[in-house]
């Protein structure tokens, strides 16, 4: 049976049609468009519903709204807005710690545990009470769940076996927490900031745990903490919808919900807010925010990050990358001034150090500029003849647009640099295998202090703990005891100065290149007040924002 | 049932000529083929030249199209962009179509069990979403040019051995196959010669259609950041860089889109006329 | 989104040979031989799915963990998401699991994948109905009228048309639409299904905008839902159109030369008559198959307009599964996808069957 037999090749009588005459039609159809395109708008703009706050941006990295578990960009700026912490970061200062769920705290005299006084009164969304209990299974669950952030807490030695008794309950309102680790109050404070430590609700978690997965479930979705919103709508790749929490002990915000709607294309995000769509847009290009500088109706909001951006080379690729004199030349070969400025236009700045600029003791010098000449003279020094070098690198932008830079610049020192862009989990992957030559990275602090960021590039003492150090095939003794000691220095200002001199050694002769420090750009309806951000990339704040 | 009998080419090719639409298609198809070939001496410009102290310039008489947000000249650009959406339109159709005419042919010629397994491969390919198991393909080797079109061809073939098979089960019940095996042609001889070359014209005529949408759906990958690795220059790459920038520098996307849109429509062209030329149902 | 039109006739007659039911001597047996056969292509579609996750380089565990974990975090997340086992039983684990109707948790979300698949398949839904409603509806008139004045403006028309919605990339073309309709002249809504005034505050019962939105009585909310599907559907519709003109047109033209509508020409039939009455009986099996691969396609197809569009649909989710290498996600996905494009061929093929045969010699 057949029910037809040749549909693909229906006769076609008339392709004597003339065909220029189609031809003409589809042209004028587009030169139409084209003219329609570059007409100025005049109609009336929209505006987004009052006390509702519509954030364009993409939420589709976001894996957990569990605190234990959510480690991305969007749900750990989430727990600021719908969790609290004992203390939390000064949003202008990262550096100061303030109070938040603990009215105070009291440190112990050997330096190994602190006792903090809840905030009396103080109360969860769901209307109980702030108890030690909370504390306890927060911080508790966090380190027996092990979920992605969990390594932060590990720092203060805690274990699945050990955290029962590390952190304790004192009396109703007190409780005490303690570390093994080789670290003084100031380091345990500052962990004690992460998203990780922030505390749920355990009254209203536990019924709804399940096969000892202490919540983790439901908390994905759902929220149970103390903070200025509470999730009502979670609906992945589409929005995040967060309500008002009248009883924060914060105090109540000013808004009555907040919307974070997916808008995955950067294009379109920047037309939404263009048109009055949203209130808020999040990750738009440099050229895209330069052309809103000029428009009515919008601002720009810029804001230093702690993020850093580095070349990472692979020591063990061969012979020439683990050449310190590679090392050298290629710091050589980047044209800092001209990705930061023109290339990227305000969302970096050159900066050449593994601390970023708002963390005590980040160098601010930049020794090295693009220059061709010396770098060549060093790689000929060395016997460093023309070589093809794989790369690796995030396929997103800026990542490849520095990339391509790079690869420009080093292409005139006789180096090709093989471009293969992936996604992350690749590049990660090609990172801990050692299946790179050199690649481009970004760091961002986990929690806010040095040590985040010095434990990651300056230990590694036998590869045996997964750090950047070790993924560069670089192993470090000296350095990773002089680490060692600076996160142990209780003296402020004698740890500062340690940082500082591991930066500069670092920076004279390592595997990494530091090339810049990252600056967000976020542009904001221009009637919108009170939005804040701070240096850390989880410190978004929309409880204080009005319309 | 299909009852297919191909006529002779030759006057085929006449009648081809006298096809202004396929005419059109077969010169637009000439002159990217000139372009990609004498791209270095046509482009006013290295094409990976970077100069980001002038990067997304304005159209003028030195860049006629501007610059791109390296300081890379668009027009050389887009006179280079010829060459991989040319070599994958190459690429595609050298494997695709062999591996599913292969495949339908001896399904149909073997009957059974061989049939039944192999068109059930086939069923299975083809209820695949095609656009994204390209996409994923390429995502598990890595983006490239030889890449990108092996994952093509590897999600498109399955179409080419469903009509090559229905035209070869039409054959095998077809006295002409019985004459040839009577005089003692059998086997690979029968196949290569008897029934490949009747199977060959809708072939031809479905590929010149596939190669249209392959250009599409290379565009498609460069867009999404799954085509050539950079900084070669191709016109869905190029279509994404300028998407940021499409409100303010917007004929950065609007040429190379334009010049996937008439690439694309040369080989549609192409394929009417040639379906006009080698239906048989047009006598 | 490639080759789809030129599809339909090896398809139409592979899947009248595959689900032919007049072959099969009772019904039930059909149905049972229909049934095997439809698992037996689901079954390839997993399997091969399911290689591709292995294969892929994507690291699930490090996309879900990120690079700063710890090795036993890593490893904890490995062994939950039963990486450990060797893959023949992480295999027969899924399928025993599918079995049972659990399609599993998807590590990209946190969320169960039925309900990812529910939320996102119906948007996906109901942009291609919508898209395919408009698509058909002008691609057959188009199609019908050019076959009846083949050589004529109308003709020439459907030509352009059919070339440029067969050549012009779609995403382009959306990006082009967004600029003009929504950036210059404001006609249209921007991205996403609904005003944000609606969009979080109407309770989802279908899953589907429209019904939702008119279910719920409020004027305003209905009409957003519309507006935001216009631009959207319109690109895709495009598409559709492209294919159906083309293909209903050679269709009509080719029975315009068959005997039977020459002997009713011959008897005075006018030229509407004999379309209406005569050829579109004989038609309308070809006609549906064409509509419905056109509507599998855009099923399938969407991924870019869904991009462009923000529109949360099946293709972006299944997208953004495959980066993530999130296996659970990827595999209901494309089951899903797979088991719609099986349904609407065989459907096809029950309706061409019951409409009767006109081209059957």
């Amino acid at each position: 049976m057949s029910v037809s037999s040749s549909l693909s090749r229906s006769p076609d009588r008339h392709g004597s049609l003339a065909a220029l005459r189609r031809m003409g039609l589809t042209v004028a159809l587009m030169s139409a468009v084209a003219a329609a395109v570059l007409m100025p708008g005049g109609a009336a703009r929209a505006a987004t519903p009052p006390g509702v706050l519509v954030v364009a941006q993409s939420i589709d990295d976001a894996v957990s709204f569990d605190p234990a578990e959510g480690f991305e960009l969007t749900t750990v700026q989430t727990f600021n807005n719908v969790y609290q912490r004992l203390v939390q970061s000064n949003r202008d200062d990262g550096t100061r710690i303030e109070p938040a769920l603990a009215a105070s705290w009291q440190p112990a005299a050997d330096g190994k545990s602190l006792t903090f006084t809840l905030a009396p009164g103080a109360r969860f969304a769901s209307g109980h009470p702030v108890r030690p209990e909370d504390v306890i299974f927060s911080l508790t669950r966090a380190v027996k769940l092990n979920k992605a952030p969990a390594f932060i807490l590990n720092e203060l030695g805690w274990s699945a076996d050990n955290v029962d008794q590390a952190v304790t309950r004192v009396d109703d309102n007190h409780v005490k927490i303690a570390w093994s680790a080789d670290v003084g109050p100031a380091f345990a404070l500052a962990i004690l900031t992460a998203p990780i430590a922030s505390i749920v609700d355990e009254a209203a978690v536990t019924p709804q745990a399940s096969g000892g997965d202490f919540g983790n479930a439901w908390l994905k979705s759902h929220s149970a903490g103390s903070g200025a919103f509470t999730i009502t709508t979670y609906a992945p790749h589409e929005a995040l919808v967060l309500d008002a929490n009248a009883s924060a002990p914060g105090g109540a915000p000013k808004l009555h919900s907040v919307i974070l709607r997916n808008v995955p294309d950067s294009a379109a995000r920047r037309l939404l807010i263009e048109q009055g769509d949203a209130d808020i847009a999040r990750g738009l290009g440099s050229d895209q925010i330069a052309a809103l500088k000029g428009e009515a109706g919008v601002k720009v909001l810029a804001v230093p990050s702690a993020r850093t951006d580095y070349l990472l080379i692979n020591t063990k690729a061969n012979a020439t990358l683990g050449n310190p004199a590679f090392w050298e030349a290629a710091r050589y070969l980047i044209d800092y001034q001209g990705i930061a400025t023109n290339l990227l236009g305000g969302q970096a700045q050159v900066h050449q150090a593994f601390l970023p600029v708002g963390f005590p003791g980040a160098l601010k010098d930049t020794p090295f500029k693009l220059d061709i000449a010396k770098a060549r003279k060093i790689l000929a020094d060395a016997k460093i003849g023309p070589t093809t070098i794989a790369f690796p690198v995030f396929n997103e932008a800026p990542f490849l647009q520095i990339a391509q830079s790079l690869q420009a610049t080093f292409a005139q020192a006789g180096l090709t640099l093989d471009i293969q862009p992936g996604v992350a989990s690749d590049i990660y992957a090609k990172g801990r295998s050692g299946n790179y030559a050199i690649t481009l990275r970004y760091w961002i602090p986990d929690y806010f202090d040095p040590h985040s960021n010095a434990s990651a590039f300056a230990i590694n003492r036998d590869n045996s703990h997964n750090t950047v150090a070790r993924q560069a095939g670089w192993v470090i003794p000296e350095l990773s005891d002089e680490t060692a000691a600076a996160v142990k220095e209780q003296d402020p200002a004698k740890r500062t100065a340690l940082y500082e001199a591991l930066q500069h050694k670092i920076q004279a002769r390592s595997p990494y290149v530091f090339m810049l420090q990252g600056s967000e750009q976020v542009v904001l309806r221009d009637g919108l007040k009170g939005y804040a951000q701070g240096l850390n990339s989880d410190q978004v704040y929309y409880d204080q924002v009005e319309k | 049932m299909m009852a297919t009998m191909p006529t002779a080419p030759s006057p085929g090719l006449a009648r081809l000529m006298r096809s202004p639409a396929a005419l059109f298609g077969l010169g637009m198809i000439g002159l990217m083929i000139v372009v990609a070939v004498l791209a270095p001496v046509l482009a006013p410009f290295d094409p990976n030249l970077q100069d980001i102290a002038n990067r997304l310039a304005r159209p003028s008489a030195q860049h006629w199209l501007g610059t791109d947000g390296f300081g890379r000249d668009q027009v050389s650009r887009l006179f280079y962009g010829v060459r991989p959406t040319l070599l994958l339109v190459i690429l595609v159709a050298a494997l695709m179509a062999p591996l599913g005419v292969a495949v339908g042919v001896v399904a149909g010629y073997c009957g059974g069990l061989v049939e039944r397994a192999l068109m059930r491969v086939t069923d299975i390919v083809m209820s695949f979403p095609r656009l994204l198991l390209a996409f994923a393909f390429v995502a598990i080797l890595g983006p490239g040019l030889i890449n990108g079109g092996l994952a093509l061809a590897l999600t498109s073939w399955p179409a080419y051995a469903r009509q090559a098979r229905v035209e070869t089960v039409a054959l095998r019940d077809h006295d002409y196959l019985a004459a040839a095996e009577m005089v003692g042609i059998r086997g690979w001889r029968l196949i290569v010669g008897h029934v490949l070359p009747l199977v060959l014209p809708s072939t031809i005529i479905r590929l010149a259609l596939d190669l249209a949408g392959i250009i599409l759906a290379a565009a498609g990958l460069g867009f999404l950041g799954l085509g050539v690795r950079p900084p070669t220059a191709e016109w869905g790459s190029m279509v994404a860089d300028g998407t940021p920038v499409i409100f303010d520098e917007w004929w950065l996307t609007a040429a190379p889109g334009c010049a996937i849109f008439l690439a694309s429509l040369a080989f549609n062209l192409l394929a009417d006329g040639l379906r006009d030329v080698l239906d048989p149902r047009h006598d | 989104m490639l080759n789809t039109a030129s599809e339909t006739s090896s398809t139409i007659r592979v899947a009248s040979r595959w689900f032919g039911f007049s072959r099969w001597r009772g019904a039930g047996t059909a149905v049972v031989r229909w049934l095997g056969s439809v698992a037996l292509t689901l079954f390839g579609l997993v399997l091969v799915t399911f290689a591709m996750t292995r294969l892929s380089p994507v690291d699930p565990v490090l996309q879900l963990v990120g690079d700063h974990a710890s090795a036993s975090t890593y490893a904890a997340a490995r062994l939950e998401l039963g990486l450990d086992r060797p893959l023949a039983v992480q295999f027969g684990r899924y399928l025993v699991r599918v079995g049972h109707g659990d399609l599993g948790q998807a590590s990209s979300t946190g969320q169960p994948v039925a309900a990812d698949i529910a939320r996102t398949f119906s948007a996906t839904l109901e942009l291609a109905t919508v898209a395919i409603v408009i698509g058909a509806a002008s691609g057959l008139a188009l199609g019908i009228i050019a076959a009846m004045r083949s050589g004529g403006i109308i003709d020439a028309a459907a030509r352009i048309v059919s070339l440029v919605g067969y050549s012009i990339p779609i995403f382009w073309l959306g990006l082009l639409f967004l600029l003009l309709f929504y950036a210059r002249l404001h006609w249209a809504p921007g991205p996403g299904r609904l005003d944000v005034l609606y969009q979080y505050t109407l309770r989802p019962v279908t899953g589907f905008a429209l019904i939702d939105t008119a279910l719920s009585g409020t004027a305003g909310a209905f009409r957003s839902a519309v507006a935001h599907l216009v631009l959207p559907a319109l690109v895709l519709a495009l598409y559709a159109l492209a294919g159906i003109t083309r293909l209903s047109r050679g269709a009509v033209l080719e029975q315009l030369g068959q005997e039977y509508v020459l002997t009713a020409r011959a008897k005075g039939a006018g030229p509407w008559r004999v379309v209406f009455v005569h050829v579109l009986p004989n038609v309308t099996g070809p006609l549906l198959t064409i509509v419905a691969l056109a509507y599998a396609s855009l099923l399938e197809g969407a991924v870019l307009t869904e991009t462009v569009f923000a529109w949360p649909g099946i293709g972006r989710y299944l997208t953004v599964a495959l980066f993530a290498g999130d296996t659970a996600a990827i595999l209901g996905a494309t089951l899903t996808i797979g088991s719609a494009f099986i349904l609407l061929n065989s459907l096809t093929d029950l309706a061409v069957a019951r409409t009767g045969r006109g081209r059957d010699r």
